[in-house]
């Protein structure tokens, strides 16, 4: 039998209160949660290794989600949420592992975890409706340059350079000043 | 409903359609808008977003552009197969 999964709910309005922020990545763990998408993992590894290289970041857990449209598995944000100090979710370049990527930000950010999800710039109208969907449309996710399947892998190597300082910007300071304590 | 104005606000979902396999085609019929979309092939069906979630995104661009639509009928590849 084949299941249904719709991540989605009843639209509501709200604003996104961001889990409060360490002021450096510093001898922290970094989990990276994969969509499934093809390259996924290859992008996220390269920026944490970027982050562990540049920003101090003492070690990173890949985590891969069962299916990329739905939102990681109850282990997987249990296992963030107890061994990890940030999160970044991604890579979404189709709609629904947008959906889902961007989904995982919000989950993990509402456990307190500072959070970012990444998707291409392809599928922004679905990241900010699905965050619209959740009460958050406020809610922060970061844009790269579709695709990120089938590229060579120097390219998707600039791709993680250039969207690490975004990154590090997003899980060190929320965006607005709303953090939970 | 200005058919042709409101096909130009959805080009951002039909651009995300398009990058994975699929045609979005833009009609008008019984005073509603008609969106059906299409599979091409090697499309990946499980890229498309449940419908809530895509009639959540053409609502907020057909908005944004200052278009207004009475009611909108979405058919995706797999109500075809089914129907």
């Amino acid at each position: 039998m084949i299941e249904l999964l719709d991540p989605t709910r009843e639209i509501g309005s709200g604003h996104m209160v961001y889990a409060l922020r360490p002021s450096s990545l510093k001898g922290k763990t970094v989990g990276l949660i994969e969509n499934t998408k093809y390259n996924s993992d290859r992008l996220l590894e390269m920026i944490g290794q970027i982050l562990i290289d540049d920003y101090g970041v003492a070690k990173t857990k890949l985590y891969h989600k069962h299916y990329s449209s739905v939102p990681a598995h109850e282990e997987i944000i249990t296992d963030v949420r107890k061994t990890c100090d940030f999160m970044i979710a991604g890579v979404g370049d189709c709609g629904s592992c947008s959906s889902g990527s961007v989904l995982d930000g919000i989950l993990l950010e509402k456990e307190k975890i500072p959070s970012a999800s990444i998707i291409t710039h392809v599928f922004v109208n679905t990241g900010r409706a699905m965050a619209k969907q959740w009460a958050v449309p406020d809610y922060k996710f970061l844009v790269m340059q579709h695709p990120i399947a089938n590229i060579p892998e120097d390219e998707l190597l600039a791709k993680a350079r250039a969207i690490v300082p975004e990154i590090v910007e997003l899980l060190l300071a929320a965006p607005e000043a709303k953090a939970a304590a | 409903m200005n058919l042709q104005a409101v096909g130009a606000s959805l080009a951002a979902t039909r651009e995300g359609l398009e990058v994975a396999g699929f045609s979005l085609q833009v009609a008008e019929r019984n005073g509603r808008l008609s969106l059906t979309i299409g599979a091409n092939e090697g499309a990946c069906e499980e890229c498309l977003v449940p419908k809530s979630l895509f009639l959540q995104m053409v609502r907020d661009e057909i908005a944004a552009a200052g278009e207004k639509v009475d009611g909108i009928d979405v058919v995706y590849p797999v109500d075809r197969k089914t129907s």
